[in-house]
């Protein structure tokens, strides 16, 4: 597994909801520095493990150290250091977005000048500077999202946890966020936790990989050793994501025939 | 029906889906304790009532029909009784009308609680009219009961359409709680001007029940809202409403027209999306300040939190109305209280207590969404309990401020001598009041609705409970400064009160300081379900 200093480190942790397990046993390492992309199907645990990282939810068995603090008893000190971009956004609607970043600066410690000073930066950076006054209840997917990412960053956190952060976001400002969340990564050493459906970005951002499947981690390392496949073969990050999670459904559209078949011309 | 059937249906599986046995058991033990604790009101008028339509017979309606709408519309108008079951917004992807989403609508709330009050009494005097004429005469009152219902809550729900569409627009929301509130007011300046024009009348001919049962038939038959379903139910009233197809046809106007202006407006209205805007300026801090002054006593990042917590009072319809409605109401109270012969503003108080017991209990849940990001902030849970507790105790403060501000300019006289005693025993009931509400709120969260004014209390059976425990808790503080006064001797009996209040004062400070903790580990413990409750959006 990835060698220390590590930023994140679980050991069997587990939780389940109504006794069904939604993380079984998970253990797993992610090195300081690292963009670590931590994928899965609908349901595999992904959510539930940032959540009981970030302090969110409470495991109900194993551990969980964040930065080397432990999420159970220094969850104040972790969220000092994290960031955090959860999935649904879940803003505070009636701050405006400017409004919304200065408050969470100041919350972080940061003095009110030096809140003002980033909020503005932050904005420009995120092409949010017109939209600066509205109510965060009138910001479309795209600006929660950048607003949100704007948020997570603007105490200089050293780790980044982002859940599916460019879902519904254009495909300018993805390319803006992805080469942002690069340039911390290789110029400011943040670690970064990222989930996304989205393989082909997170082939091209992360250096590591884990896959979870029923709450269980199924693969781990980094992208190249990966993407080996049996025999050395190379193999795209969906063949291995594919092959990890064992989706071997046959033709999902078998039983739809009243929707798929091909409509006489002039019949209703 | 199929758009009745199924949203029924839909609220019927959500309620079941999103409840427990238990849960269901406790909400049927509260609504029967809510029925008996209510039993002398709707019991009492139902008695009134029969004994009306047995002396009276039909012409007696317009009375018993004009107290159950007026009964209605009060209780609706001043603490919102009556809501919205369907929101359009989270039906408009299906390819329903907002007619018949609007008509489901005004059929429910003939469900709510302050519309079944009324049937006992529609139901009495249907039966005393028919003591008194026969039955068909029975039948058509009790036909004409009915249309009187429908025709009440057809105007509830226009109302509530029209407020709804009002708030959507960020420069409306303070026109219209200003509006709405007023409207309230003067709702019950007519009542009490006509009132007081009627004891008057009264007093100068000598008092006789005929005469005032004969005067109030008279106030009432004139109004078409209640004139046109007396009239169907064979009442006959003074007028054009005398003939009973008169009576119908405006008995049907009045349901159809707020049918098809309502779902109009409700219809405009999801369209326009949630309300919206730019902030102005000032509201964002100073140029170089910060989003919020630093309160004595509280770390910058708390008064940040506290500052938070006030703008989204001033920035949510809901929590803004409630915050204008009790000062305004109180104070209007205040002028147009039989002078000032009301020692001590009795009625200001009991508005100011009444709000003191049901504002409390949704604390974080007009966080909605935004309670993940604040659990989230490098905040403990008590820092999160002690500046929602400040954020609200200000808000109860302005109230407190703007109430006896006005008592005690208006009767200086009568209330000076007794302000102390006053301040006192609200500043040891409001954080009584917070450490209730915060411990509720974070135990039972409840995520209030998503539009409109909202309810003020959550309800259910704790939502009960806690309402009675504050009410109670007033109830034993004025009862002990009663009893302090009677033991004192005379000159000895302000300061006596004084003491009593001081004392609850204290006490509450010191409980309100150790609540913090208590409650902390209340928010610690619920963080969980707060999420999962109040973070989702409601589904119809």
């Amino acid at each position: 597994m990835a060698e220390t200093p590590l930023a994140i480190q679980t050991h069997n942790l587990s939780r389940s909801f109504g006794g069904v397990p939604a993380l079984d046993e998970l253990t797993l390492e992610v090195a300081e520095g690292s963009f670590f992309g931590y994928l899965g199907p609908n349901g595999a645990g992904k959510s539930t493990t940032i959540n009981i990282l970030t302090g969110l939810l409470a495991p109900d068995g194993g551990s969980a150290r964040v930065l080397g603090l432990d999420v159970e008893t220094q969850s104040l000190e972790i969220k000092r250091r994290i960031g955090v971009v959860p999935d649904g956004l879940h803003l505070f609607e009636r701050l405006s977005g400017e409004e919304h970043l200065r408050f969470v600066g100041e919350v972080h410690g940061l003095s009110p000048a030096e809140a003002r000073r980033r909020t503005g930066q932050l904005l420009e950076a995120m092409d949010l500077t017109a939209d600066a006054r509205k109510l965060v209840s009138n910001y479309s997917h795209g600006m929660r999202k950048k607003l949100a990412l704007s948020c997570a960053l603007i105490h200089e956190p050293r780790l980044l946890f982002l859940d599916e952060p460019f879902e519904g976001v254009d495909a300018m400002a993805t390319r803006e966020l992805r080469e942002l969340l690069q340039k911390l990564v290789a110029t400011r050493r943040m670690t970064v936790f990222l989930t996304s459906h989205v393989l082909e970005v997170v082939e091209r951002l992360c250096t590591h990989i884990g896959i979870i499947a029923k709450g269980r981690l199924a693969a781990y390392g980094t992208l190249d050793e990966l993407r080996r496949g049996p025999g050395g073969a190379p193999r795209s990050l969906e063949e291995l994501f594919l092959d990890t999670i064992g989706a071997t459904r046959e033709d999902a559209s078998a039983g739809l025939d009243w929707l798929t078949r091909g409509t006489e011309p002039g019949s209703t | 029906m199929r758009t009745l059937r199924l949203l029924f249906w839909l609220r019927w599986r959500i309620g079941l889906n999103t409840t427990t046995t238990r849960g269901r058991v406790a909400a049927i033990g509260i609504t029967v304790l809510f029925a008996l604790a209510m039993a002398p009101i709707y019991v009492g008028s139902a008695i009134g009532s029969f004994a009306l339509g047995a002396k009276m017979g039909a012409p007696g309606l317009p009375i018993v029909f004009g107290l159950c709408q007026l009964g209605v519309m009060w209780v609706s108008l001043l603490i919102g009784a009556m809501g919205r079951t369907f929101e359009l917004d989270k039906l408009k992807r299906y390819p329903l009308r907002p007619r018949d989403v609007f008509a489901v609508n005004t059929l429910a709330s003939l469900g709510e609680p302050v519309a079944l009050m009324t049937v006992p009494s529609l139901v009495a005097v249907a039966l005393g009219i028919a003591r008194h004429s026969g039955a068909l005469a029975g039948w058509a009152a009790g036909a004409g009961g009915l249309l009187l219902l429908l025709v009440t809550a057809s105007l509830l729900q226009l109302l509530l359409a029209l407020i709804d569409d009002l708030l959507r627009r960020e420069w409306m929301r303070y026109v219209a709680a200003f509006l709405f509130t007023m409207t309230m007011i003067g709702f019950q300046l007519a009542v009490s001007r006509s009132s007081s024009r009627m004891a008057e009348r009264v007093r100068q001919a000598g008092f006789t029940l005929d005469q005032l049962l004969e005067d109030t038939r008279q106030a009432f038959e004139r109004l078409p809202t209640v004139g046109a379903p007396a009239s169907v139910a064979g009442a006959h009233p003074a007028g054009w409403l005398a003939s009973p197809l008169a009576g119908l046809a405006v008995s049907l106007l009045l349901i159809l027209v707020p049918l098809a202006l309502g779902a109009r407006v409700m219809a405009k209205a999801a369209l326009r999306g949630a309300t919206g805007g730019r902030v102005r300026t000032r509201a964002s801090g100073t140029a170089r300040g910060s989003l919020g002054p630093k309160l004595p006593g509280l770390s910058r990042p708390q008064s940040v939190m506290v500052t938070r917590e006030l703008l989204y009072v001033v920035r949510t319809p809901a929590l803004l109305y409630q915050l204008a409605v009790v000062p305004i109401t109180a104070v209007a109270l205040i002028f147009l209280s039989p002078a000032r012969k009301a020692a001590f503003g009795f009625m200001p108080m009991f508005v100011m207590i009444g709000s003191l017991a049901g504002r409390n209990l949704m604390l974080w849940g007009y966080d909605g969404p935004g309670i993940r990001t604040l659990f989230l902030l490098p905040v403990s849970a008590r820092e999160l309990v002690l500046t929602k507790s400040v954020g609200w105790f200000v808000s109860a403060l302005i109230e407190a401020v703007a109430v006896l501000g006005t008592l005690a300019v208006m009767r200086a006289a009568q209330v000076l001598p007794h302000l102390a005693v006053v301040a006192t025993g609200w500043i040891a009931l409001s954080l009584a009041s917070s450490v209730l509400g915060t411990w509720f709120s974070a135990r039972f969260p409840t995520k209030p609705p998503e539009r409109g004014l909202g309810r003020r209390s959550p309800g259910g059976v704790a939502g009960f409970g806690a309402l009675l425990a504050i009410l109670a808790i007033a109830g034993a503080l004025i009862l002990a400064v009663v009893a302090a006064r009677a033991l004192a001797p005379d000159s000895w009996k302000e300061t006596a009160s004084l003491v009593v209040t001081t004392l609850a004062a204290c006490a509450a400070v010191a409980v309100w300081w150790i609540g913090i903790d208590r409650n902390a580990d209340v928010v610690e413990q619920n963080r969980e379900r707060m999420i999962d409750v109040l973070a989702k959006s409601s589904d119809v």
